[in-house]
């Protein structure tokens, strides 16, 4: 073997231009596949920086109105007491601070943890402990857990950082732990975590479901179902203890992983699909390269067998020049594999828990050299195999022009029509993302994104527990924000639409009996100020907006949707009636004044519920983000509106400013990234392909040259040669796009969860697509078919 | 001896001139020729004296360098390569020495292919293809491939693709050249068969003992035109 790689490393650097055009050729399909294949190796081997976290279960809660409810605090500490299937429950929810820094006031993303979380997680600190049960509880010293990157941009990466005192939203917390830089969240990357029991008090109500999740740790031998049935048990029993708040409650457990990765699951398979295809097709092309270079050295086999050579010896010769292109090609792919991980990382959004943790790690090295040297070896086969048939005779009497020429074409012709068929999936599938996204964009959201700039202001803390002072401050901001250059109104919310945030009310329309617990109906319940609407094109269909009068002291007010007074108010005016909320022994009234049009408030295509609007005086809200629509950039007001809200008040930061359009992108992000990418591998397909078919058809035309030339002798034209040659690369084409239109048909089950008012079958795509592939047959046919018209009969007839 | 027939083909003052690495080769040097309609020719020479390339031209497969070639009556310098694709189809039927049947159709389709140039209809190519196979002995064989024949077989086949067209001209390249000598001879009785009914033939060989089967054989030596013989026996 040692002999044969020698002389096969010989003879690949007796030919630069084909060595360096087949390892570039596998670099391509092998750097595409490392590239994606670093996000799958984390998706599936290393999912969550968490010891053992096969054995983390994400656990929340589910009524009939809200499918995806937070867990009530009660609730939690009865699960947490009568659980038998874990060694530690802890309950955990994001909150973000701001935070006084030496120079400025910002905004820092944080986690509320219950003590148990820490062994449930079992994630270590790098410095200092954890918070434990006599931290977790009201009334405790106010500790805090910071991030290692928190720890170095804040403090300096001191050691001494134990002990020392940091202000979060106006209270004092004392530093006990710095944690490791990979540790987050599997929701998010939090910078500073504190004890929930400090807060509990005001979490207390059973019936309040205050943005709280679980995370359990499995004990071994303690099955998944056999925890998911303790907790059920459980739920049933709080149901029956506490029919007030749990009628109709249950709980929602999933695994860990699948909570954090299931979104991106398909997202990620579909494309590492891609990439696979991609590299397939690189083989087929490099074995097509290798077939045609055994077809020309039919006569120096036919020697090396008349020599005594068996056909083991010459299939271990063709392989040795497989695998050395296979390592080549491995090592070139690699570093384009670590490109297109970084090229990926630039779409995915920066706080994802993915982005830091997805690198070229020994998995993904091992993959690469696996699938690079493994798939180019078995490729290698087919001309090995091929090309080691030697009709001795034959070869060595007729000067080695013949010999295998037809096996050799037909092998071609195969892999060549493989290669388009695998083409094809990639195009159509790259075509369903692409009428995806653009039903995404052209979708009514039911409201418009264009010129608007969003941003985040939180007034927690004890210097804003007063709702009226919140409400003077959100006054004076409205006012200073309006008088900014460039701005044609101002208006603030809470959510904002499509920044993954909702908060769910029950209510009961007034007059309907009370149907119990559990059965009352449920609805987005969202705080507006006057100029909401119009700054966010929200049509008003009926009654009026909100106006300055509506304020703390007045009768409460509401403005609903088009879809609130279907359900609740169909065949009636609404404006005027009112909806009852809060405690059913002594309920709200709140009193119709508005419907306006429906909003997509968690993403085109997201499940969506009827909405409500109180005006931001009567309840002002703790966190709100201001909208500002612009006859200018947007974008371009950033440092403007940070300005004028550091002048209202210095102590509270401004954050995530961010334009409406980049919100709405971000509800878009998996289908955007997939579109890129399998727009790339689907145009990296497309190449190779018609490289690939160029290649055989101009082999083809090679062999049929005395053909050509006895066609013309008897009266041929230049055009039904061209014709002739055109129709052999069409049909190659054509059993592709067959073999393609199938396997297309097989591929829509797997891509139907990522897409968007297309079906997977959709027939325009797929005949835009084979359209294209037509084409792209013609267009590679069309060279090698004109150079038949150019043969010379006499001289293709005096080849004999 | 049909002297009293029209001239068919009519070569004045031809040449042509190779050019490679600077080195200009004649290989024809001011061929005068007239061939008329219904005779049978050889053109006779040693190996290298051009007569092949004389055949080319003939067969329009090639330019003369210099001179006028008359074919029918009409010249065919400046012709268009469609027009002259057009004068092979219809015009002139070729005999190869190495048969230069398609490998990948059947003898039937061999056959009928220059028909199909033609843009005959088919029931038209039919009639012919059959014709011509039964003339040459083939129909029976008129579903097999090329490999499936014997050498003596196959050179029967191109004569039938060569007659079914029925050109104004055969033009046979050393027709016996890859056969045996028995077979060699069925395929000289076949063409003598086809002069006798009325068959133009210019025959290329360099086999004195083929070359008396035609009623005038041309003798060509360095391009040239040295001899022009007369058969004795040609009325056969």
């Amino acid at each position: 073997m040692h002999a044969d790689l020698r002389f096969a490393l010989r003879s690949l650097l007796k030919t630069p231009g084909f060595t360096a055009v087949a390892a570039l050729t596998l670099a391509l399909g092998i750097g595409a596949n490392a590239g994606v294949f670093s996000f799958l190796s984390m998706m599936l081997v290393r999912p969550l920086p968490l010891p053992a976290v096969q054995d983390l279960v994400f656990i929340g809660e589910h009524s009939k109105q809200v499918p995806g409810m937070s867990v009530s605090y009660p609730n939690y500490l009865d699960w947490r007491q009568r659980q038998q299937s874990f060694t530690a429950l802890g309950a955990f929810r994001g909150q973000s601070f701001n935070y006084v820094g030496p120079a400025e006031t910002e905004r820092v993303s944080g986690a509320q943890f219950s003590a148990d979380m820490w062994p449930a997680l079992g994630v270590n600190p790098r410095l200092g402990r954890w918070f434990g049960a006599d931290d977790d509880k009201p009334g405790a010293a106010r500790t805090v857990l910071i991030s290692e990157g928190f720890w170095r941009r804040a403090f300096g990466a001191r050691d001494s950082v134990l002990g020392e005192k940091l202000t979060l939203s106006g209270e004092l917390y004392t530093i006990v732990g710095v944690m490791p830089a990979d540790f987050r969240m599997p929701t998010g990357t939090p910078e500073v975590w504190m004890p929930f029991g400090l807060f509990a008090e005001q979490n207390m109500e059973r019936g309040n479901h205050p943005g709280l999740y679980c995370i359990g740790r499995l004990k071994p031998g303690v099955g998944y179902d056999a925890a998911m049935a303790d907790l059920r048990t459980i739920a049933k029993q709080l149901e029956q203890e506490y029919p007030a708040s749990n009628t109709g409650n249950g709980v929602s457990v999933q695994r860990l992983v699948d909570r954090v990765i299931g979104q991106q699951r398909s997202a990620v398979w579909i494309s590492f699909g891609a990439a696979f295809g991609v590299l397939l097709i690189a083989c087929a092309n490099v074995a097509n390269l290798l077939l045609a270079r055994a077809a020309a050295r039919t006569r120096e086999f036919a020697v090396r067998a008349a020599i005594g050579a068996g056909r083991g010896q010459l299939i271990r010769l063709v392989l040795a020049e497989s695998l050395l292109l296979g390592v080549a090609g491995t090592a070139l792919g690699l570093l384009v594999g670590y490109g297109t991980m970084q090229g990926i990382k630039t779409l995915i959004p920066p706080n994802s828990p993915f982005v830091t943790q997805v690198s070229m790690d020994g998995t993904v090295f091992a993959f690469a050299v696996l699938v690079g040297v493994g798939v180019t070896t078995l490729f290698g086969l087919v001309p090995a195999l091929t090309g080691s048939k030697v009709n001795l005779n034959e070869a060595l009497m007729a000067g080695g022009r013949t010999g295998g020429g037809h096996v050799n074409a037909r092998w071609r012709s195969v892999l060549v029509s493989g290669e388009f068929a695998l083409t094809l999936v990639l195009l159509f599938t790259s075509g369903l993302m692409m009428r995806t996204i653009y039903n995404l964009y052209r979708a009514d959201a039911g409201l418009k994104t264009d010129h608007i700039l969003s941003f985040g202001y939180g007034l927690a803390g004890r210097d804003w527990s007063e709702p009226a002072k919140r409400a003077q401050l959100l006054d004076r901001a409205l006012e200073r924000l309006r008088a900014l250059p460039g701005v044609t109104s101002v208006a603030l919310t809470n959510p904002l639409p499509m920044s993954g945030g909702g908060n769910q009310t029950s209510f009961l329309p007034e007059g309907l009996a009370d149907p119990g617990p559990g059965k009352r109906f449920s609805t987005e319940n969202n705080a507006a100020s006057r100029d909401y609407f119009e700054t966010m094109r929200i049509p008003l269909i009926r009654g009026r907006y909100f106006t300055d009068q509506e304020k703390a002291d007045e009768p409460r007010v509401v403005i609903i949707d088009t879809m609130f007074a279907e359900t609740h108010f169909a065949g009636q005016d609404p404006i005027g009636k009112r909806v009852m909320m809060g405690n059913p022994a002594n309920p709200t009234a709140l009193t119709v004044i508005g419907v306006v049009g429906h909003v997509q408030n968690y993403g085109i295509g997201q499940d969506t519920r009827v909405q409500l609007y109180s005006p931001y005086r009567q309840v002002p809200p703790g966190f709100v983000s201001f909208v500002l629509r612009t006859s200018v950039e947007p974008a371009a007001l950033g440092n403007s509106i940070r300005g004028a809200m550091r002048e209202i008040e210095p102590t509270l930061p401004v954050f995530a400013v961010r334009t409406m359009d980049e919100v709405f992108d971000n509800t878009v992000t998996n289908q955007r990234i997939m579109l890129t990418l399998l727009s790339i591998f689907a145009g990296l397909a497309l190449l190779l392909a018609a490289i690939g078919l160029y290649g055989v058809l101009s082999y083809i035309v090679g062999q049929r040259t005395r053909e050509v030339g006895i066609r013309m002798a008897l009266g041929a034209t230049a055009g039904s040669v061209r014709q002739l040659m055109l129709n052999q690369g069409l049909k190659l084409a054509a059993i592709g796009l067959g073999v393609g239109l199938i396997a297309c048909l097989g591929v829509a089950r797997l891509t139907a969860s990522v897409l968007y008012g297309v079906s997977p079958y959709d027939p325009l795509s797929l005949g835009a697509v084979s359209v294209i592939l037509v084409a792209i047959g013609l267009f590679s046919s069309w060279l090698p078919a004109h150079k038949a018209t150019r043969v010379n009969p006499t001289e293709a007839l005096r080849t004999e | 001896m049909t002297t009293e027939n029209p001239s068919l083909i009519k070569l004045e003052g031809v040449t042509k001139v190779f050019l490679t690495d600077e080195v200009e080769t004649h290989a024809l040097s001011g061929i005068h020729m007239d061939i008329r309609k219904g005779e049978y020719v050889s053109i006779a020479g040693p190996s290298g004296c051009g007569k092949s390339t004389l055949l080319s031209i003939l067969g329009l497969l090639d330019t003369p360098t210099d001179g006028t070639y008359i074919l029918n009556g009409r010249p065919v310098q400046g012709l268009t390569l469609p027009e002259r694709a057009r004068i092979r189809n219809r015009e002139i039927g070729f005999i190869f020495q190495s048969f230069n049947l398609i490998g990948d159709l059947t003898v039937y389709e061999n056959v009928e292919l220059p028909l199909t140039y033609r843009g005959m209809p088919a029931s038209e190519r039919k009639t012919r293809v059959t014709e011509a196979l039964e003339k040459v002995g083939m129909g029976h064989r008129a579903k097999h491939l090329p490999s499936q024949l014997s050498g003596g077989q196959q050179q029967r086949v191109a004569v039938a693709r060569a007659l079914a067209g029925s050109p104004a001209v055969l033009l046979a390249d050393e027709p016996t050249g890859n056969l045996d000598s028995k077979n060699g001879d069925a395929v000289m009785e076949l063409l003598h068969s086809l002069h006798r009914a009325g068959s133009t033939i210019v025959m290329v060989t360099h086999d004195t003992r083929f070359a008396r089967h035609a009623e005038r054989t041309i003798h060509v030596f360095d391009g040239r035109v040295v001899e022009e013989q007369v058969e004795a026996g040609s009325a056969h």
